[in-house]
């Protein structure tokens, strides 16, 4: 259990280390433990990174990223789900410029024969459950660094 | 020269990061094509990547080499937007 303080910042294992493992010492080998100081080791870097300008700044540097990349893997999911429910093919351009296209598929079997509306429902369905999934996902993306400041004494 | 050093590696290190995203963004492109049961085609320059996925049954998604540059200047514009934001708005811890 004491060599999960090895995962706390230097400064920080160099100011509390010793009295942290006298009290990890005195504490049950159990599993709840380890995840408090792995959570903790994780408020003690964010509370390092936040105590310097350069390290904040490149933390946000890292969240534009994650954010920019969310936005993109939306915006893709977004562009099936609309081509689904369109007839024809879909071509995405900002005057000459194309960016891409969408062509829908011709086959059509009829042993796979449905109604159109149901077609359209039951085809929209995985697609309707990443794009909320992603939506989760950039909400809390976009959330947690207020939650980690909130967190931080 | 130190300065222009530790610049050039943060310059470099942005790049990379960049890199890596997109190279994430177009991994995750092909496990939702996979997901969704739709065709993915990437045409850049004279390169083209094709990725189908046994039965697909949806639509075939063709992205082209404006998007790919759309998406890099994408990430780095807002990569570059919370970077100065943050380092503009910080403020020492009391």
């Amino acid at each position: 259990m004491k060599a999960l303080l090895r995962l706390y910042p230097r400064a920080w294992r160099e100011r509390y280390g010793s009295e942290m493992a006298a009290l990890v010492d005195d504490l049950p080998a159990e599993i709840g433990v380890a995840l408090d100081l792995l959570v903790g080791a994780g408020a003690a870097y964010a509370m390092a990174v936040r105590a310097n300008r350069i390290l904040s700044s490149a933390a946000a540097y890292l969240h534009g990223v994650c954010v920019a990349v969310l936005l993109q893997a939306i915006a893709f999911v977004t562009l099936v789900l609309v081509s689904q429910q369109s007839q024809g093919p879909m071509i995405i351009q900002l005057g000459p410029i194309q960016f891409g296209s969408v062509v829908p598929q011709s086959v059509f079997r009829i042993s796979q024969l449905r109604s159109a509306l149901v077609r359209t429902v039951v085809d929209s369905m995985p697609v309707f459950g990443l794009l909320a999934s992603l939506l989760v996902i950039l909400v809390l993306v976009l959330a947690a660094p207020r939650l980690v400041r909130r967190s931080l004494p | 020269m130190r300065g222009a050093s530790a610049a050039i590696s943060a310059l470099l290190l942005s790049l990379v990061t960049v890199a890596i995203a997109e190279a994430g963004l177009v991994g995750l492109l092909f496990v939702f094509s996979y997901v969704l049961k739709i065709g993915l085609r990437f045409d850049v320059g004279s390169t083209s990547l094709v990725f189908t996925s046994g039965a697909y049954t949806g639509p075939i998604v063709q992205l082209y080499g404006p998007s790919v540059i759309a998406s890099v200047l994408f990430i780095v514009a807002c990569a570059l937007t919370t970077t100065i934001w943050t380092f503009r708005q910080w403020r020492p811890v009391k």
